[in-house]
């Protein structure tokens, strides 16, 4: 038996310490990896410090960063460059620029996310020099890559190559539109002559053109208004209707009423509920009871939306009426009250 | 046949579905690890500052159902208002608690009763009154009668407006970034209708002012051994379940759900004491039904922190109403098992849950009485006996360090040599009594799934709290705190 018990005690031992020997090499290993990380940062922090207030150079600088330290060197100069602006940001870029070799490699590599990292490092330490990386990142396989390659094009390149971002916008389907277009607003108004010749276009996918319409909308552009309401009028799309209705609730103007005033009656909430804030924005006094009439709209959105547009366009006089009502109508009525006053 | 022979035959049976079950676990653990390796490459890709300085963040809510929740309701807040996140508002919600919970949130945040139209209408238990933050215009207090948890969360479900809602217990403290990086799949896949983060346990870390300053393995051996289960749960099995598409849990202490998606099938069941496996279950089913295209996603790194039972009793009484809650959920939604059209789910997620989550302790408790049963009336050999009870040990073990590991390779919180050692150790101890114990309870709480069909509204978990940074500079570990606080919470799976 004794002899039993020890065959056992070795049987567990021999499962175990396999295990036991990883961990310390896994920890061995983070460690080794934490202490070059931090010998680096304390190194190259004040180096490229002193880059950038003058007192060393690019050319001095090189010759110390080692070919297998490059990676971290790069991620500390990116680290730098984002928040640099200006002159400062430029000597941190002539400095990384005969380091970032060493990441186009990585470009090749069959991992996504490596290829989008390095994407997304080259494009913030070398854009000028590497833009035609960055275009051909656009029509990577991975979804991921093309994103991470149009938001650097959008936030280094400005306009100059907005057009082949929004010739790619399709690939971004699966992503949440309200962050594609601001990604797209980033830009600036540069943007929205050729965006606003896509929302107008019916060859487009229609998400293309709704991420198109809250670009605009977020931008704002209010040239935008009067192509919003003429996509209003022929569109059978909901989240192309609803985004030029958001458009419209921002750049419209009281001539654009007549392609909203339909939607205040859609069968679908969603779309009465952006249509009423929309036609608060842009109707004149005499159009209000329209939106009255929405204040017992079976859908708490749209009736809350009604309550808030004649709480913007000042008139509270109805809401006032109902304040004094119990049940939903009240409470609606003297919570939007509260806030407006 | 004899009964030698149906003694023999069994415990050989009980061994091949100890020796599967393993090996799923196994197998889950090597998928987690491919899952966890190419998750945290993708982190360094769009990283959380982008996405925080991004407008097109997606507004969100933050749902705390409270009862009975005085000593730490005004630290957890206080905590929840300071989380690093563009657009979100705070809907605590206050389930009848008869203690000073409402007053409490009342002083200390200088709360006035305010109008709020609900914009949904899922049934649920009167509210009594509407309180609004003067000095924090994202609070919200909602009190209401007593429902129990998921009925609270459905007044929260219904009183928040934004796209995004966040389910968190009262007693969780949340990491800074832990809203920015649970977001990022409804940002990164617009067919993203829930989205689960890790749990980690509190005690034994430095808490000040409601953030985690310094993560330490607990001192005690019962919550110790709770870290390392939870590693195993959420590195290893939910992030392999996520890999493969098949997530049946997001855990009701910090989930994020598409708000209109919940509200257009009602909202939380106060039926079933697992509320929020059965909301996903559920989810699953809805858009399955109706062929909507969807993921359900579970990411390592939003990291909620929660304390852990440190008495044998009431750690037994939370895995009694875990096993209870995985009990009716997996009853109520048994016509999905082994149905095609619920793809991954229904195929494969469910009949594991069934065989292996669900009868598992059963079937781990019948295996050591048959075979102590067998080596008692001489049917087999000590050795056989002995090799059971390795086999056991081992593969628990080997689960628990693998865990470990999947910890070190990717988010490596316990930073300490010390803290290693420790949880190697408890992982050894784990196969040796703890895990027997927790199917014993699992096996009760079975028996009580069984016996009740009712939901109960709120288990009795007495905690300690992790102290309220109102109450003085002085940091303390949680856990640690001298009077127990009396209350209840529910649990969080």
């Amino acid at each position: 038996m004794p002899a039993l018990v020890l065959a056992s005690m070795v049987t567990l031992v021999a499962l175990i310490a396999p295990f036991a020997v990883m961990l310390t090499f896994l920890r061995t290993r983070n460690n080794l990896r934490s202490t070059r990380w931090a010998r680096l940062e304390a190194a190259w922090n004040p180096r490229i410090m002193g880059l950038v207030s003058g007192e060393a150079t690019a050319e001095e600088l090189v010759p110390l960063a080692r070919r297998r330290d490059r990676r971290f060197i790069l991620a500390i100069a990116a680290r730098f460059a984002s928040r640099l602006a200006g002159k400062d940001r430029d000597v941190v870029e002539d400095f990384a620029r005969t380091l970032i070799p060493t990441l186009l490699r990585d470009l090749g590599s069959r991992r996504p996310e490596v290829r989008a990292r390095a994407v997304k490092t080259i494009a913030l330490l070398s854009f000028d020099d590497h833009v035609g990386e960055v275009l051909v990142a656009l029509d990577d396989d991975s979804p991921l890559v093309g994103m991470v390659a149009a938001r650097a094009l959008a936030r280094h390149g400005g306009a100059t190559f907005i057009s082949d971002v929004l010739s790619h916008l399709h690939r971004f389907a699966e992503w949440n539109p309200e962050f594609v277009s601001t990604m797209l607003a980033s830009v600036g108004h540069g943007v929205a002559p050729p965006m606003r010749r896509m929302l107008l276009d019916p060859g487009q996918h229609p998400l293309v053109r709704r991420v198109i319409a809250d670009a605009l909308r977020l931008l704002p552009d209010p040239v935008a208004g009067d192509g919003a309401a003429w996509v209003l009028s022929g569109s059978e799309e909901r989240e192309l209707q609803a985004a030029c209705l958001r458009l419209l609730a921002v750049v419209g103007r009281p001539d654009h009423v007549w392609a909203i005033e339909p939607y205040l009656h859609h069968p679908d909430f969603a779309l009465r509920a952006h249509a009423v804030t929309a036609f608060g924005q842009t109707a004149l006094p005499r159009h209000l009871p329209a939106v009255e009439s929405l204040l017992d709209d079976p859908s708490p959105w749209v009736a809350l939306r009604a309550a808030e547009a004649l709480a913007i366009a000042g008139e509270l006089g109805m809401l006032e009426e109902r304040a004094s009502l119990e049940g939903p109508a009240g409470t609606l009525a003297r919570e939007v009250l509260e806030l407006a006053v | 046949m004899s009964p030698e022979a149906f003694v023999r035959y069994t415990s050989l049976l009980i061994v091949m579905y100890i020796v599967a079950l393993n090996l799923v676990y196994l197998a889950l653990t090597v998928v987690a690890f491919g899952g966890l390796r190419k998750y945290v490459a993708r982190l360094k890709s769009l990283d959380i500052q982008d996405l925080l300085y991004s407008a097109g963040t997606i507004p969100m809510a933050i749902l705390v159902p409270a009862y009975n929740e005085e000593a730490t309701i005004v630290a957890s807040v206080r905590s929840f208002l300071t989380l690093n996140y563009p657009d979100y508002e705070v809907v605590i919600v206050n389930d009848g608690s008869n203690d000073a919970t409402l007053q409490s949130l009342v002083d200390a945040f200088d709360l006035a009763p305010a109008d709020r139209l609900p914009t949904s209408t899922v049934a649920t238990a009167v509210v009594r009154a509407v309180y609004h933050g003067s000095t924090h215009p994202n609070l919200w207090v909602i009190d209401k009668e007593n429902g129990g948890k998921a009925d609270a969360l459905n007044v929260g479900l219904n009183y928040s407006r934004s796209p995004v809602f966040c389910a968190l217990d009262a007693d969780t403290i949340l990491e800074s970034e832990a809203l920015l990086r649970v977001v990022r799949p409804f940002l990164e896949d617009t067919t993203t209708i829930a989205a689960g983060g890790i749990i980690r346990i509190a005690n034994g870390c430095r808490i000040d002012g409601g953030v985690v300053e310094e993560i330490m393995v607990p001192a005690k051996t019962l919550p110790r051994l709770q870290v390392v289960e939870y590693l195993r749960a959420f590195l290893a099995a939910r992030v392999g379940w996520d890999a493969v598409g098949g997530t049946l849990i997001i855990s009701g202490a910090f989930g994020a759900f598409r708000r209109s998606l919940v509200a257009e099938i009602g909202g939380y069941s106060p039926e079933t004491v697992g509320e929020d496996m059965e909301l996903v279950v559920r989810l699953h089913r809805h858009c399955r039904e109706r062929q909507i295209p969807y993921r359900v996603a579970f990411l390592a790194d939003p990291v909620a922190w929660t304390e852990a039972p440190e008495s044998l009793t009431v750690l037994g009484s939370q895995r009694e109403r875990w096993q209870r809650g995985l009990a009716q959920v997996l009853m109520k939604h048994r016509d999905m098992i082994l149905r095609p059209k619920y793809g991954t789910p229904g195929m494969v997620s469910m009949p594991y849950f069934v065989l292996f989550e669900l009868m598992g302790p059963l079937m781990e408790i019948l295996g050591y009485a048959t075979i102590a049963l067998a080596a008692m009336l001489g049917i087999i050999s000590p050795i056989y006996l002995l090799a059971f009870v390795i086999l056991g040990i081992s593969f628990g073990t080997l689960l628990s360090l693998s865990a470990l590991a999947l910890e070190e390779l990717s988010f490596r919180r316990y930073r300490r040599g010390g803290d290693l050692v420790r949880l190697f150790f408890i992982s050894i101890l784990d196969g040796i009594g703890f895990r027997q114990l927790v199917s014993y309870w699992r096996v009760k709480g079975m028996v009580r799934a069984l016996r009740t069909r009712r939901a109960t509204r709120w288990d009795a978990i007495p905690r300690k709290g992790f102290g309220d940074p109102a109450s003085g500079p002085s940091a303390r570990s949680a856990g640690a705190g001298s009077a127990p606080a009396d209350r209840r919470v529910a649990a969080s799976r």
